[in-house]
């Protein structure tokens, strides 16, 4: 044979003499896989188009308001950071709803499940790792709209570095409310998740659950005053307006579910938010907001860590 | 060096129902079958190595460490489940990726080991296909690729060729005999088909009932039984005569007679028997008994 | 056609489904229970109250997830056990197919959603116990109520049996249209309220008895243009539920 023609090609089996990092890289990749499931990347385009466009409808508010804001050159009328998290809760939701189950159901759905538990991973180590996974997703989320916001504001204003000055404690307190709201929108949406293998059935819940309890809250705890003067129509004064379920009615305002983070982001931030809701929930001691978002957060939290230690394959 | 897997005592009871018995062996390097019927416990005891599930009691060890209680053991296992398990919508080249990350190897090798793995189970041109393309053979061969992508010491193969044509079936049980023969990577198989472990393992371990009712080498199993048919034309007597004069016991079916042979140096006798009795030889076919025969022996025992 | 429409029936009023729309069905009567039960007879805040029940929770919220819910599963279900084929290759229409299709996810749907709705509003328009004695005052309010759901049901299900039809991911895509698009966008941009299912409902519901429902008057459009919304796009969807169904390749 000849010189030319002497490379040899093994194409036998090579055993994997590598380094092997154990189980701190297992962990690792459940969680870099979830974000990338979560936003379908490595996969086709039907998987991308909801990430897509969630992700989007999410940042608009915060777009729209800079630009506008620029336009306007006055900042004083625009809704600020204490108020963007009420603006995108809804959006959130939906986002969450739809994107979280793609974490959990798929796996179970389609036995991965039992590959992943049969490798240097605890059971609590990948549900750690998918919830991990979501939440730097929504992180990046609400961050990037809050960023959004605060460049178009520095760059709006007249005097972008006295506006620096003025305002930049707005940056830790958008930071902390909106680890807040992302822990928030996290949890529920994934143990839910933990309970069914069609990630539709879970989307419908979540956004059923979160959506149907806002009217519930509107109708037990606020009263529409205005219509009711409408209303009267033999010219006597109207009653004073009284809702429904009297003095316990800001008890009942806590059953906005995605209102729950936002009543943490009022006692964050120093302005005032004048939505009904949090009026109403203003009147509570402040510790009746943040218990309650605890309990929100840390129960589902557990009922997700424990459903998944006594997951049977 | 702890044997691979051990077994001692082991025991799992589900309430009342008991799905294993007290089972006691050892699994060295090379291909071992677990045989057994549906039910018998193959599948517990495969859980039970790979720490899906607990013992109730005794023990079942991968080299010298319990997988329930500690997860980092089974860093050089593999596991080839019976059901689905792969995702529809990616490719098997990013599944496996990840699947080798998972089993604690860094992405960058991670990449190298999935491509280098595909091309092993023939799945080369295909990779950058989603799975949910695959047909049944090709998803088969990607879950046999998940178990092997970060090379293990060991494999753990359920039911291998369940749901495959024969066609297929054949291919498997060739990918299966390499992976063990030419990867080196030792392999548990547990079937309930006697074909698939008679043609492919070493050893074999049968279960009945949640109990090892056999244990040993595969030719074992099948030398010890082996049945040589020889059809002649004529004087049939006289051969059998012949026979037992070489103190070889035969009996005749039809135009054949039919011997059971204990070991190779009969052989010579055979044929000297055939000569002397001047009978017109047809045919002499070794018929092996097929591991169906133990599990009819099994129960007497 | 009847035995399909019996069939989709029951399939479609599975257990587990039919206990999850019957709770939600129940909501609003239990809030219309409860809080006409702590109101005052000639408190100011009736009528708003039950704007605020009928559209926000039923018609912008349990209506769509009902719907959805059965409408996407009518051929789902075919779709996942490969069992359109047997549906398929009967030599009938394929209109025949859909129709009962459609008629299954109303009438489960519908039913449960208008008796809801119905008893929601005699609770709420009167004080609990005096039901009957107010039946006849509102009659008009609570026929409105029961005619603008109907119509709801059937133009969502229209959409949403197409929607099940097309995609696998059929509710992901309803639940974004529901709530992005007629939730959130159309209170921003009044004009996509012409362009919306709720939008259609609301309005044949202000539309037929104005009085009642006075407060919704700020978030409806024209009556006709409902009603000729409604129909068009229930007519559309499904010519495009039949098309799909005729130019698919069946697995």
């Amino acid at each position: 044979m000849s010189e030319a023609q002497g490379e040899v090609f093994d194409l036998g089996y090579r055993h994997y003499e590598g380094p092997r990092e154990g189980r701190m890289r297992a962990r690792k990749a459940i969680w870099i896989n979830g974000v990338r499931t979560a936003l379908g990347i490595g996969r086709g385009w039907s998987s991308k188009a909801l990430p897509i466009l969630l992700f989007i409808a999410v940042i608009t508010p915060a777009v729209v308001i800079s630009i506008a804001a620029a336009t306007a050159g006055d900042l004083v009328d625009f809704p600020r950071h204490d108020a963007y998290y009420q603006i995108i809760s809804t959006l959130l939701v939906i986002f969450s709803a739809i994107i979280a189950p793609e974490l959990l159901c798929p796996d179970r759905r389609d036995g991965v499940i039992s590959l992943y538990l049969v490798r240097p991973l605890s059971p609590t180590d990948y549900v750690i790792g998918r919830w991990l996974a979501f939440l730097s997703v929504t992180l990046a989320l609400v961050y990037l709209g809050q960023v959004v916001l605060f460049t178009g504001f520095v760059l709006a204003a007249e005097e972008p570095v006295n506006y620096l000055r003025d305002n930049w404690l707005d940056v830790p307190r958008f930071l902390l409310a909106g680890l807040v709201v992302a822990i928030f929108t996290t949890t529920i949406p994934l143990t839910v998740s933990a309970f069914t293998t069609r990630r539709a059935y879970a989307a419908a819940f979540v956004i059923g659950l979160f959506i149907i309890s806002i009217p519930v809250a509107g109708i037990l705890s606020i009263c529409e005053e205005d219509h009711g003067r409408q209303r009267n129509e033999f010219g006597q004064e109207p009653e004073p307006c009284r809702p429904p379920t009297g003095e316990s009615a800001k008890w009942f305002a806590l059953i906005n579910l995605s209102d729950v983070p936002i009543h943490v982001n009022d006692l964050i931030f120093p302005e005032e938010n004048t939505s009904e809701f949090a009026q109403l929930v203003a009147e509570l001691p402040s510790i009746v907001p943040v218990a309650w978002y605890l309990l929100l957060t840390i129960g589902p939290g557990f009922v997700l860590w424990w459903r998944y230690r006594r997951i049977s394959i | 060096m702890p044997p691979l897997l051990e077994a001692r005592e082991l025991t799992k009871r589900y309430g009342a129902t008991i799905a294993l018995e007290s089972v006691d062996f050892q699994i060295n390097e090379g291909i071992t079958g677990l045989l057994g019927p549906n039910g018998a416990g193959k599948s517990t005891t495969i859980k039970l190595f790979l720490g899906l599930i607990g013992p109730t009691s005794g023990s079942a060890e991968v080299l010298g460490e319990r997988p329930y209680e500690s997860v980092e053991s089974r860093t050089r296992l593999g596991y080839m489940p019976e059901h689905d398990c792969l995702p529809a919508s990616v490719t098997a080249a990013e599944f496996l990726t990840h699947m080798a990350q998972v089993s604690g190897i860094p992405p960058a090798h991670a990449r190298t080991r999935a491509a280098d793995i595909l091309r092993h189970v023939g799945l080369d041109e295909e990779r950058y296909r989603s799975i949910g393309e695959y047909s049944t053979g090709m998803k088969q061969r990607v879950k046999l690729a998940q178990a092997l992508v970060h090379d293990p010491l060991l494999v753990l193969l359920d039911e291998p060729t369940a749901g495959l044509d024969p066609g297929g079936r054949e291919e498997m049980l060739a990918l299966v005999r390499r992976t063990g023969r030419e990867f080196g990577i030792s392999i548990l198989l547990s079937s309930h088909l006697m074909g698939d472990v008679e043609s492919i393992c070493d050893r074999i371990i049968v279960l009945e009932g949640g109990r090892v009712t056999e244990e040993g080498d595969v030719s074992l199993f099948t030398q010890e039984t082996q049945t040589l048919y020889i059809d002649v034309d004529d004087h049939l007597e006289e051969l059998v005569a012949a026979l037992s004069k070489r103190s070889i016991a035969a009996t005749v079916d039809g135009l054949s007679v039919v011997v059971e042979t204990e070991n190779d140096e009969q052989y010579d006798a055979i044929r000297d028997a055939i000569v002397e009795s001047d009978a017109r030889l047809r045919r002499l076919a070794p018929r092996r008994h097929g591991l169906t025969d133990i599990f009819r022996r099994a129960p007497n025992e | 056609m009847l035995v399909l429409l019996r069939i989709s029936v029951r399939q479609l009023a599975s257990r587990s489904r039919l206990i999850l729309i019957l709770l939600l069905a129940l909501l609003p009567v239990g809030l219309a229970a409860l809080v006409s039960a702590t109101l005052n007879e000639d408190s100011t805040s009736n009528g708003e109250f039950i704007s605020t029940l009928l559209d926000g929770l039923l018609i912008a919220g349990i209506l769509p997830i009902v719907t959805m819910v059965l409408a996407t599963a009518s051929f789902g279900n075919e779709l996942e056990d490969r069992t359109l084929s047997y549906i398929v290759l009967k030599p009938v229409p394929r209109w025949l197919i859909v129709l009962p299709k459609l008629l299954a996810s109303i009438i489960v749907g519908g039913l449960v959603l208008i008796a809801s709705g119905v008893v929601a509003t005699l609770l709420g328009a009167s004080s609990l116990g005096a039901v009957l004695l107010v039946l006849d005052g509102n009659l008009q309010a609570t026929l409105a109520v029961g005619l603008a759901l109907f119509a709801g049901v059937v133009t969502y299900a229209a959409i949403f049996t197409w929607a099940g039809l097309v995609s696998t991911r059929a509710i992901a895509f309803a639940l974004v249209y529901v709530f992005l698009w007629e939730g959130l966008i159309s209170s921003f941009l009044g004009g996509v309220r012409y362009l919306s299912v709720r939008g259609y409902t609301l309005s044949i519901l202000h539309g037929l008895d104005d009085k009642s429902f006075g407060p919704l008057g700020e978030r409806v459009i024209e009556f006709p243009a409902a009603l000729v919304g409604a129909a068009v796009t229930t007519a559309v969807f499904f010519w495009l539920t039949v098309r799909r169904l005729r130019r698919m390749d069946v697995p």
